[in-house]
Parts: C-alpha cells; structure tokens; sequence
C-alpha cells in the first residue's frame, strides 16, 4: 500500500506541468467582407498618395480595368476629391487624348502603360499615382493584391519597372 | 539513549513516518490540483479574452480596410490589431503570398494546422504553440474578398495574430513554485507533530514497562500514576489494582508461612520437656529389659529408639525454626578443613567406609560445629542412600573451599532431584521408617547458605550421585580485617 504513492505522485505530477500545445480549435464568428473596388491614386499635401474611389467605380464597379482607372486619373481630380485636400501631379489631358494601357501576361506579371506623354518629364509622385492607380484596377481584376511592375512608356521613352510599394502612401478613407 | 527517532521498528519511528508520508502526499495531491486548476482558469481567461477581442477587432475594422490596400492601408489595419498589453505580431497573408507583417517580431511561424482551419474551413481558429520554452497563441482570421462582377475570384485573405503566453506561464510557474518552497516547512511541521504525538503515547508506556519490570523484580509496592481517561489510563489504573492484589497476596502467604513456621518452633519448644521425662522414663525401661519376659523386652526397646528417634526429629525441627527466625548465628573459626571433616568421619565411626582424599594445608574461617553438621549429614545420606565406597574430596578454589561428596550408588531419580533440598522430602518412599527425620538436607543446606556458599546436588557421569559444597574461605569481615592489617 505504501509503495503505491510515489509512482501516483509522478503521474499527477507529469501530467501537467508547464503551458503545452493545443488546438487548432474553431472560433465562432461570421468571417468579414471587404469589398475588392480600384481606386485613383491622388496627391495629398504632404507629398503622399492617397486614394480614393472613383465616381464612376462607386455606382457600379464593374469590369474593372487598368486602361479606364488611368483615363479617370488623368480626367483630373473633381470638386469632391479637392474637398479632401487631394490634388494631381499629372498633367491635364483633355478628353481627347485616350491613354492606351496594354499589359503582359493576362492574370499575372507586369504591365506596360503607354501614355500620350514624355513620360520621363513626370515628377515621382505623378509616376506614383500612374503606377499605383493601375496596379490597384489591375490587382481587383486578377483578384490578387500582390505587387505589379508597371514600366511606363510614352513619348518615346520608357520609365520603370515601378511597383506601388516604392512610393509613400497615406491610408486612404473607406469606401 | 538511542537515536531521536527512536528504534527502527519503534512507535515513534512508525508514526514519523506515517505523519511525513501523509503530509507529503496531501501537499503533493494539493499542489498538483491547484496548479492544474490555477493553470486552466489563468489560462482560459487570457486565451478567451485574446481570441474574442481579435475576432471582434477584425470583423469591426475590415470594413474601414480600403481593398486593395496599400501599405499604409495595411499597416493601420495591423496597428489597430495589436495587443499593447503583451508581446504579440500581426500577419496578413494571402494564398502564398506574405502581404505585410513583421514575421521575425515574434519569430513564431503560423501553424499550417491553423492555416489549414481558417483557410479552408473559412473560419476563425486558434492555436497554441511551444516555441524555445514560451507558449505562443496564434489567432487566425478569414477575410472574404467581394469582387467585382468581370474581375476573377479572389482567394480570402487571412489575418492572423501571434501573442505570446510568457506571463500566462510565469503566473502558473509561481504556485509550482509556492507549493514546492512550501514542502519543506510542510515536512518539518509533520515531524514534529509526529514527535510531539509519539511522546504523548511513548511516556505513559514506557513508565508502565519501567512499572512492570520493577514489579517482575520484587516490588510489589509499584505504582504507576493515572494520568487522563484514555486506554493507557485504563491500563495504568488495571496495573495497579493488579498489583495491590499481588501485594496483599503475597503479604497473606508471607504471614501464614510465618505462622506456620512460629507454630512449628512453638510445638517443638513445649515438646521438650514432655521428651525429656520421656527419654529419663526409657533409660529406666531399657535398663530393666534383660530382666523382662519377650514382648515386654521387645517394646521396651522398640519405644526407646522411637523416643530418641522423636528427640531427634524434635531438636531438627527446632534447629530449622531457628533459621526460619533468622535466629542462626555464625560463629567463624580459622580451622583445618581437612582434619575437621576426618574428625567428622572419626567420631561417627566411618573411617572404614569412607574414602578421603585432601591436599594439606586448606585453611578457611568458618564454623566447625556447622561444618560438622553439613559433613555428616552428606556423608551419612551418601552412606544409607548411595553406595559404597563414599569418597569425599577438598579443594581450594580462589576465594572458595570446595568439597565433594560422591557415592557410587544407583544415583539421584531425575524427578527427586528438584525437591531434594525440600524439607520432610523423602526420594524413596519405602525408607519412611528411616533413621532419617527428613530434614537433613534441608539443615545442611541452611547451613551451608549461612556461610555464604551454596549447596548442589547432580548425577556423576559414572554413575552415583555428587553433593558438592562450595563455601567462602573468609567471611566478609575477615576480608576487611585481612585488608586492614
């Protein structure tokens, strides 16, 4: 009888010492939702991009393409984005002009942006918003938010590989 | 006096053991539990309280995530999502690709268990996970892409948030710790409650074996104190009515043997003088026997020998009643022994039958007329009850005077030789009408105690039987005496 409680002591004692593995184990909960929309780069005061939704994208953003968000880009900013002390780098272009926006590899690679302009004359931040606001129409149609080397071409120059990363950003408002 | 804990086997030793072992398994079974329990409730609280609040943050803030977000974008969102209270990181992935957060911040990889659950099963999940000695919880979160009709499917994205359970971990270690700094005083109180235990039970029974043992020696007037109400008070107080029934008993048996003893020496004393006229009337009687007819000479003689047998047997009885009184008195004499005991034989007439064998020059202090007696009485019972020839033989040994003697007779019956020395015992029951009163023996015995020595009868190998006399050549206050001068 008395020989029984060492090998009882042990027992207890291993069975728990320490904080040890466990799970995976569900947690209840609805996942949330966000809504894929491409937005339009703009430049704020502080020399940043910031981006805002499209007025056309934020009736009805279907068919999302790099080609039209450049052209609504290049369309100027409206009253309602100069509200929120968002302003352009780029130059205006008149209706027009209608960018033409090709791309490499269908769902995935680079993209090549031609423009009506000597893209080397753009400052950084108009190249940012270029650059950011095609690779977010780009990334909502290949449903992958991964970076994009977008080369621009124009005037008989090329500019790039450039990816959104490389420029500063400020967080944008919610839809 | 033997160790504090007593004899191995002993009761204290039992009972330290006993106490130790249940003081240790009770603090053992206690600590084991409460840890467990402390353990499972810090740990449940702090898991529950990380992983709701996480779910919630997550579901709260996703809608205010621009999508696609860009790196501000996502790191306010992963910001926002970070535990300011304890070490923790936030990742987002999504399929392989790594979006933003700082992996090496915890340096703890998401479980692919955990990927598995809320990638496939579109779930929130947790796990936890052991990394260098710390426990980690990894929180997973699914966030469900909404795409645009014409734009591809995107697969979710899933956020998830590595905290770590240091603290968690250092609080449970801490009541370990208290159990175990705890043990030792544990222990050592059980120790001395044990002791403390034993001596309570340990005084009172060894005060009974102390009680018990000078009883076995003779003191019946041994009492033990009666302390309390419990079983060793009851023994206490059985012990002593049991001795106070010994004493009285013993008291009753001492005072009718000395009863017994008093009215033996009065009877001999007052048949004295009826003896004597008796004896003075047979002298007469067998005088006058030549000159009377045949039966008349026949019981003349017959009651003459028997009148003297009874003087005899009278003047025995008063000889025992006198050591029976402590009465007997030891008058030493510096003698040769050997020509004491040839001038026993001599005056008996038993030079003949009697064979002797003496060193000279054995010298000792002791009383002759005693002396006298012992030799002839052995002598005279190995004569009439052993064989002949009866050889008696003396020897000095240290402080002692040895004399042997033996018979070549049939020897002692082995059940006869307890009671020999009895008085009135006689072996051989058909020498009842023996010259012998029955109590030779027993004076010469008497005799022999007086002197100090000691008196013992056995069988000889060769058969016969041996008495064999030892007696101290000096008396105790001649040994002083030799000292002084």
């Amino acid at each position: 009888m008395r020989k029984l409680w060492i090998p009882l002591v042990s027992g207890l004692l291993a069975t728990g010492c320490g904080i040890g593995t466990a799970g995976p184990d569900r947690l209840d909960g609805t996942p949330a939702e966000v809504t894929a929309i491409p937005r339009l780069y703009w430049v704020t005061h502080d020399g940043r991009l910031r981006a805002s939704v499209g007025a056309e994208y934020a009736k009805q953003p279907s068919e999302p393409s790099a080609e039209q968000a450049v052209r609504s880009l290049l369309a100027g900013p409206t009253e309602l984005v100069r509200a929120t002390n968002l302003d352009t780098a780029l130059p205006e272009m008149t209706a027009g002009q209608l960018p033409e926006v090709t791309a490499q590899g269908k769902d995935k690679g680079p993209l090549t942006l031609t423009l009506p302009h000597d893209v080397s004359r753009l400052s950084k931040l108009a190249v940012g918003q270029l650059v950011c606001t095609a690779w977010s129409a780009e990334a909502v149609r290949r449903g992958d938010i991964a970076q994009i080397e977008v080369t621009l071409s124009g005037g008989g120059r090329r500019s790039g590989p450039h990816r959104c990363a490389d420029y500063p950003t400020a967080p944008g408002p919610s839809a | 006096m033997t160790a504090w804990w007593g004899r191995p086997r002993g009761l204290r030793a039992r009972l330290v053991t006993a106490f130790v072992l249940l003081a240790a398994f009770s603090t053992t079974a206690t600590a084991v539990l409460t840890y467990r329990q402390a353990r499972s409730s810090i740990l449940d609280r702090s898991q529950s309280a990380l992983t709701s609040d996480f779910r919630n943050q997550v579901a709260a803030l996703a809608p205010t995530l621009s999508w696609p977000a860009n790196e501000a974008d996502l790191a306010r969102f992963m910001d926002r999502l970070v535990p300011r209270t304890r070490q923790a990181s936030v990742r987002v992935v999504q399929s392989t690709t790594h979006l933003a957060g700082d992996a090496s911040a915890s340096g703890v990889p998401v479980p692919d268990e955990l990927r598995g659950r809320v990638r496939g099963q579109n779930s929130y999940g947790y796990q936890r996970v052991v990394d260098g000695g710390v426990p980690w919880l990894v929180v997973g979160a699914p966030v469900k892409v909404k795409q645009p009709t014409g734009a591809k499917a995107s697969a979710p994205v899933e956020v998830y948030l590595t905290a770590s359970l240091r603290t968690e971990q250092e609080d449970t270690t801490a009541v370990l710790d208290a159990a175990r700094n705890g043990a030792l005083p544990v222990a050592l109180a059980a120790i001395l409650l044990a002791l403390l235990s034993a001596r309570r039970v340990l005084r009172p029974v060894r005060d009974l074996g102390r009680a018990a043992r000078d009883l076995a020696e003779g003191r019946l007037d041994t009492r033990v104190a009666v302390k309390g109400k419990d079983e060793l008070a009851d023994l206490a107080g059985t012990f002593n009515k049991s001795a106070r029934e010994l004493e009285s008993t013993v008291e009753e048996l001492r005072g009718m043997e000395a009863k017994a003893r008093r009215f033996a020496a009065d009877v001999s004393h007052e048949l004295r003088t009826p003896l004597s006229v008796m004896t003075a009337v047979t002298d007469v009687l067998e005088e006058e026997a030549p000159s009377m007819r045949g039966d008349a000479a026949t019981a003349a003689g017959l009651v003459g020998s028997e009148t003297r047998r009874l003087v005899r047997l009278v003047s025995d009885l008063m000889e025992i009643s006198r050591f029976d009184a402590g009465a007997a008195e030891l008058r030493r004499k510096e003698l040769d022994v050997a020509r004491q005991i040839t001038a026993t034989v001599q005056s008996r007439g038993w030079q003949e039958r009697v064979r002797t064998c003496f060193p000279e020059g054995v010298r000792a202090g002791l009383d002759p007329r005693r002396l006298d007696v012992i030799t002839a009485n052995l002598v005279g019972n190995a004569l009439r009850h052993g064989g002949e020839p009866v050889t008696v033989t003396l020897r000095s040994e240290a402080e002692d005077v040895v004399i042997e003697v033996a018979d070549s007779g049939p020897g002692i019956p082995g059940d006869a030789l307890p009671h020999l020395f009895d008085r009135f015992y006689k072996a051989d029951t058909a020498r009842s009408r023996s010259e012998g009163s029955g109590l030779g023996l027993a004076i010469a015995r008497e005799n022999v105690l007086l002197h100090g020595g000691e008196l013992t009868a056995a069988n000889r190998p060769e058969g016969g039987a041996v008495f064999t006399v030892r007696l101290p050549s000096r008396g105790p206050e001649q040994n002083d005496e030799g000292s002084r001068s």
